[in-house]
């Protein structure tokens, strides 16, 4: 059905590119020309023409960015060329306007040979800034020795060219203006997307690649291969009305469908295999992650003998037993990775998500958004569960309700003053067993807790283990110096213990009789049988991971776990991080939290909670999984018959009053102050003169935007980016900048100051105006900045605001382990719908414990970021401003 | 090891669920005994469901042989006729599920379960039945009593689908009772589909059809039964629509595949609520509608006859 099928048309784009980059590299510099969704060719292109000029145009900043070699002298020029974005379908006439940079004012451009590109948008404006060169070198001759036009680099400018004047009607005004002989032929070229540097990755089998003109082809076939498609396009619009009304039709529909999936754990599998029942026929799947015996329990396409294999892969292989006839593409891979970036998106008629977290549902959740295709987001926990679907232009985005980002607690009461057990678990896990068993080099602020610079010893020395230092000796050292010396010099600050409990010192003797600790020394004896995953517990003799432990038998295990580390595991030793599979870290860090809990007189728990607590587990079982599979496919099908108005949102939870199981709602309207969907600018306070870019740009631009690959500009100023193709001196630079305070920045950031910043690979920008404050709540703020305007609709304020119900719901659905039944509770709230989809916004993994807290609090790498205990679920704890309107409601 | 104790490998392999229900609804779950007759698309998500939450054992009862339409919806029968030889659906599933699952005992049976003694249910906590008629539940219904004393009433599931709408049906009061009663005792704004499938069985059983052997050409006869229906129990016939009615008998025996994991969900959600005694099961019938989304709870039982 293509015109120009993939295997002929990848040898010629690769060989266009290749010869383009040559040329630009070598011969002739070439101007490029980017529309609005061609930021992320930047990178690609600076990287491999270094010596061209790219010209990006950039629809909504109305401005004209020229990116020199390696982009650090990446400037944006304030020529009116962008139009609003409201405007940008209409004809913009004569308003583009060509940058001064080609019109001869800087010198080190000037007469280059340069040729302009771009896609999308730029379908409508690559003709009209052509034209307008052309003009002007026609009226003047110092313009015509100044520009150097050799022709227009067709990318994919095809999108968005259907304005009032076609896109075709543009080009061929180029041809009476363009002083071209016979000979002269327009270069046509392919995607610059970054096809080469991962040439491993099906790029090609993008729906772009149908529009690609071979290179060097006529003018004339390039315009009737694209009018043929424009065609075809249109005409497949159409055959998307017929197939609504012939039920017939909707299984050939389905079957042209092409789907992506992301996620292979739970949801994914069921959603797998309902898919392929229910006659898709194309589907691509990414999962990084590889199988775990704990999956086995609903994730079905798995068995025991996967362990260890790739979700992805082995789903795949699983569903083709059943259904042979289908294609299902996997890539084990992060759907992070820069590869699949939004053209990899645009060939999908529909994404459905199936993940266990904020960050990468965020991630994709802008790719879809940039590519303009559908997202069907997914989640569950217990039995609860829910399906929502996002469409741009129509509805909310998933990021239109500001998600609870991972609460963060001051250092303070990790290390010095924990009042819950997950406190005690952070300790434990992020820095004890860090500091023991992880990266030596890592910061670690284990020994805060001495305070206020009566620390005097050294601590590091402690846990230097002396060459002939016996195990056992060295343990008891280790435990007599955190759980008792540590405390009591901690103790010895008296201002801290004014209004709270004082802890007790642990000492190893008070607890342990000397002959018991020295009584299990037989390391030898576990390993005999090798398949046995280590554990202290059984060579303790503890058998049952529900029971809770006495202070002793912690003790026991605290000994026998860092033994068994040290004598069977020590070429791992300077690189273990915590993972929750790893039985014997597991058994480490329950000991050491139980110990440190019962010091701080907290209650103890068993391994079985405190692995949940550590590793976040969430709540998770097979039939919910199954439900929502079935509901997203309704939806999905839905969407592919462009039966917008029938979409909906769907929760899957009791509600006895509606006397419902699953509870259909109308998908919401976007946001209008989403800064995801939108362009509304975000309001940054921040102590300019304290915090440092560093800080800016791990809590607010990576923690509180879930960027990636962020490129931060102050005014016409690159402050900073990320990136592996930086210069070192770029790198160097940047790296200068992070440990500068605001203030002191090349191009200082102080109040009223604009700030831009940009995640290439999302093509996500957003517009922060900083405003600077003096003083920071400790507590609440323990950022010490604070991130406003994405704020919630009203409608949804009002739901948020009945805060009894809302914390009742919550802690109920917390301490439930039936959870549907609890949430019977919440469901009699009537009127919570927004808030029952916050709820809601339960996943599988991580996202749910932020939401539901408690015991299922969430860590990964950040000490601080948990989820308090009993923290009051509004899910706007980090945007001050609504919070400050809930509480004026309620009073 | 205590016998009473889940295992290790229990513990490992059930964690994620067990955060759910917890481990000593986990215990009673592994001693349960579920037979389910009748496999189609619905019940095999079903049986997938619990033999993943880890029951002690479950049986099928299925001697139907593999044809296109066992076929469809259905994810535990390999796209392989050189497997097939001869086997029934039942031995067939049998097999997949066994792998679901290494700690659960699949069984497959042979016979028809209207033919089954007292004897032979007695040994199950639930029976699920699909795909016979409203007679053979019936049935099935009065002889189980007997065996689901610990279950207060649960006595047994019958379910049945059709184009994107669909029964479940938890029949706390005898199934007889909650069908036969009266429609002007029901509960206000019942759903529609309730009596939509009343219709549908009285027209089964009075042609002698098979479930779902229906199609678009018996719309008249099932429009004249709705009208003596409706009539005789003094209901307008606005309450179940031709449309509906049309739905179901266009549809036949055919599955819309996302239905069945959503059915099959939920039934499993609810036998397992029954067994591990964590929750009440939903009480007592449930309708699902692809067309607007709405799963709904009907709680449809004669006060007089309980």
């Amino acid at each position: 059905m293509e015109a120009v099928s993939p295997s002929t048309a990848v040898p010629d784009a690769l060989s266009s590119v290749t010869s383009l980059r040559q040329s630009a590299v070598t011969v002739a510099p070439s101007l490029f020309f980017s529309g609005l969704t061609g930021v992320s060719e930047h990178r690609f292109i600076s990287s491999y023409s270094l010596q061209s000029i790219m010209v990006s145009l950039h629809v909504c900043s109305a401005g004209v960015f020229v990116a020199g070699p390696g982009r650090r002298r990446l400037l944006v020029l304030e020529h009116d060329v962008g139009l609003p974005q409201e405007r940008r379908r209409e004809d913009s006439g004569g308003r583009v306007r060509v940058p001064a940079e080609l019109d001869g004012e800087v010198p080190e451009f000037k007469g280059r040979e340069s040729s302009i590109a771009g896609e999308s948008y730029a379908g409508h404006y690559v003709p009209q800034l052509a034209s307008t060169i052309l003009r002007l070198k026609n009226r003047s001759a110092a313009a015509a020795a100044a520009i150097n036009l050799k022709g227009i680099n067709r990318d994919k400018l095809t999108r968005d060219s259907m304005g009032s004047k076609p896109f075709t009607s543009l080009v061929s005004s180029l041809f009476y203006l363009f002083p071209w002989k016979s000979s002269r032929r327009i270069v046509f070229a392919s995607s610059f997307s970054p096809p080469l540097r991962h040439s491993s990755r099906p790029y090609f089998q993008s729906s772009n690649l149908l529009l690609f003109a071979p290179p060097f082809v006529s003018a004339a076939r390039f315009l009737l291969l694209w009018v043929r498609i424009r065609r075809r396009r249109r005409s497949r619009a159409f055959g998307v009305q017929r197939v609504s009304e012939d039920k017939e039709a909707i299984f050939t529909w389905l079957q042209r469908a092409k789907v992506l999936m992301v996620g292979a754990g739970g949801i994914g599998c069921e959603l797998l295999k309902t898919l392929a029942l229910s006659g898709f026929q194309d589907v691509h799947i990414i999962d990084m992650d590889t199988i775990e015996v704990s999956n086995l329990n609903r994730q079905f396409l798995f068995r025991q003998s996967h362990v260890g294999q790739s979700k992805a892969k082995v789903a795949r292989d699983a569903v083709l037993k059943f259904m042979p006839q289908i294609n299902i593409t996997p890539y084990h891979a992060n759907v992070k990775d820069p590869g699949f970036n939004v053209d990899f998106f645009k060939q999908f008629n529909v994404v459905l998500n199936g993940l266990d977290n904020l960050d990468a549902r965020r991630h994709v959740n802008r790719l879809c958004l940039a590519a303009e295709v559908p997202l069907i987001e997914s989640g569950t926990t217990g039995f609860l569960g829910q399906v929502t679907v996002h469409i741009k232009g129509r509805t909310e985005c998933y990021e239109c309700q500001p998600k609870p980002t991972p609460k963060t607690y001051p250092v303070c009461t990790i290390t010095s003053t924990p009042s819950k057990f997950v406190h005690c678990i952070v300790w434990a896990k992020d820095l004890l067993f860090a500091k023991l068993f992880g990266d030596k080099n890592q910061e670690n602020d284990l020994f805060v807790s001495a305070g206020d610079g009566s620390d005097s010893v050294k601590p590091t020395d402690i846990f230097e283990r002396g060459s002939d230092e016996d195990l056992e000796q060295y343990g008891r050292k280790i435990y007599d110096h955190v759980f008792g010396y540590n405390i009591e010099v901690a103790l010895a600050n008296e201002e801290t213990w004014k209004s709270r409990r004082r802890p007790n010192p642990i000492f190893l003797k008070d607890v342990l009789p000397e002959r018991l600790i020295l009584q299990n020394g037989n390391l030898e004896k576990n390993f005999l049988t090798e398949d046995l995953p280590l554990s202290a517990m059984s060579s303790v003799g503890l058998s049952n991971p529900q029971d809770v432990w006495s202070l002793a038998d912690n003790s026991r295990i605290f000994l026998e776990a860092l033994r068994l580390f040290f004598g069977r595991r020590e070429k791992e030793i300077g690189n273990l991080t915590f993972d929750k599979d790893d039985q014997l870290a597991v058994e480490f860090v329950t000991s050491a939290a139980n110990i440190r809990a019962s010091s701080f007189g907290i209650s103890l728990h068993s391994l079985f909670d405190a692995k949940g607590i550590a590793g976040n587990i969430v709540h998770a079982v097979a039939t919910t999984n199954a439900i929502i599979a079935g509901l997203i496919v309704i939806e999905a099908i839905k969407v592919l018959q462009a039966d917008f108005q029938n979409c909906r949102m769907t929760y899957c939870l009791e509600h006895p009053a509606r006397k419902m199981l699953l509870m259909p709602v109308e998908p919401f309207e976007a946001n209008k102050s989403c800064y995801v969907c939108s362009e509304t600018p975000l309001l940054l306070e921040v102590n300019t003169r304290t915090s440092t870019l560093r800080d800016f740009v791990d809590k607010i631009v990576k923690n509180k935007l879930g960027m990636s690959f962020p490129l931060i500009m102050q005014g016409a100023t690159l402050i900073f980016e990320v990136g592996d193709d930086l210069e070192e001196d770029v790198a160097a630079n940047y790296a200068l900048n992070l440990d500068k305070v605001l203030v002191e920045l090349p191009a200082p950031v102080t109040s009223g100051t604009m700030l831009t910043v940009e995640d290439l690979q999302q093509e996500l920008s957003c517009h922060i105006n900083v405003k600077h404050r003096e003083e920071f709540d400790e507590d609440k703020e323990p950022d010490k900045m604070v991130l406003l305007g994405w704020t919630a609709p009203e409608k949804k304020s009002q739901v948020v605001s009945n805060g009894n119900s809302t914390s009742a719901a919550v802690s109920a659905a917390t301490e439930a382990t039936m959870k549907s039944e609890e949430a019977k509770v919440n469901a009699e709230i009537s009127g919570t719908k927004r808030k029952l989809s916050e709820i809601l916004e339960a996943t599988e993994n991580q996202e749910a414990s932020q939401i539901f807290s408690g015991p299922d609090a969430d860590n990964f790498k950040n000490p601080q970021e948990l989820e308090d205990g009993d923290d009051d679920l509004v899910v706007l704890d980090n945007y001050p401003e609504t919070s400050k309107k809930q509480r004026l409601r309620q009073v | 090891m205590d016998g009473e104790e889940l295992t290790a490998q229990e513990t490992a392999l059930y964690d994620r669920q067990i955060r759910v229900w917890g481990v000593d609804a986990q215990k009673r779950l592994s001693k349960a005994q579920i037979l389910v007759s009748g496999l189609n698309g619905t019940s095999v998500e079903f049986c997938k469901n619990i033999v993943l939450a880890g029951v002690g054992s479950l049986t099928l009862m299925d001697d139907r042989l593999v044809t296109e339409d066992a076929l469809q919806a259905n994810f535990l029968i390999p796209r392989d006729e050189t497997v097939y030889s001869g086997r029934s659906l039942s031995e067939l599933c049998c097999e997949s599920l066994r792998d679901f699952n290494p700690m659960v005992r699949v069984l497959a049976e042979k016979g028809d379960l209207a033919q089954c003694e007292i004897d032979f249910l007695d040994k199950f906590d639930v029976v699920v039945v699909t795909g016979c008629s409203l007679k053979t539940k019936i049935e099935i219904n009065e002889k189980c009593p007997c065996s689901t004393v610990s279950f207060d009433g649960l006595q047994m599931l019958a379910l049945k689908k059709s184009d994107g709408t669909a029964e479940c049906h938890l029949s706390y009061p005898r199934l007889e009772d909650a069908i036969l009663i009266p429609w002007r005792n029901l509960p206000r704004k019942v759903s529609k589909l309730y009596f939509a499938m009343r219709v549908i069985e009285k027209f089964e059983l009075s042609e002698g059809r098979n479930p779902g052997e229906l199609s678009n050409f018996d719309l008249p006869a099932v429009l004249k039964l709705r009208k003596e229906l409706c009539d005789a129990q003094s209901l307008n016939e606005s309450h179940v629509p031709e449309t509906l009615l049309e739905r179901i008998l266009v549809a036949g025996p055919m599955l819309y595949p996302p239905v069945c994991p959503i059915l099959g969900g939920i039934l499993g959600q609810e036998v397992i609520k029954a067994i591990s005694g964590k929750g009440d099961p939903l009480k007592n019938f449930f309708y699902f509608d692809a067309a607007d989304g709405k799963g709904v709870i009907e709680d449809i039982s004669n006060p007089s006859s309980i």
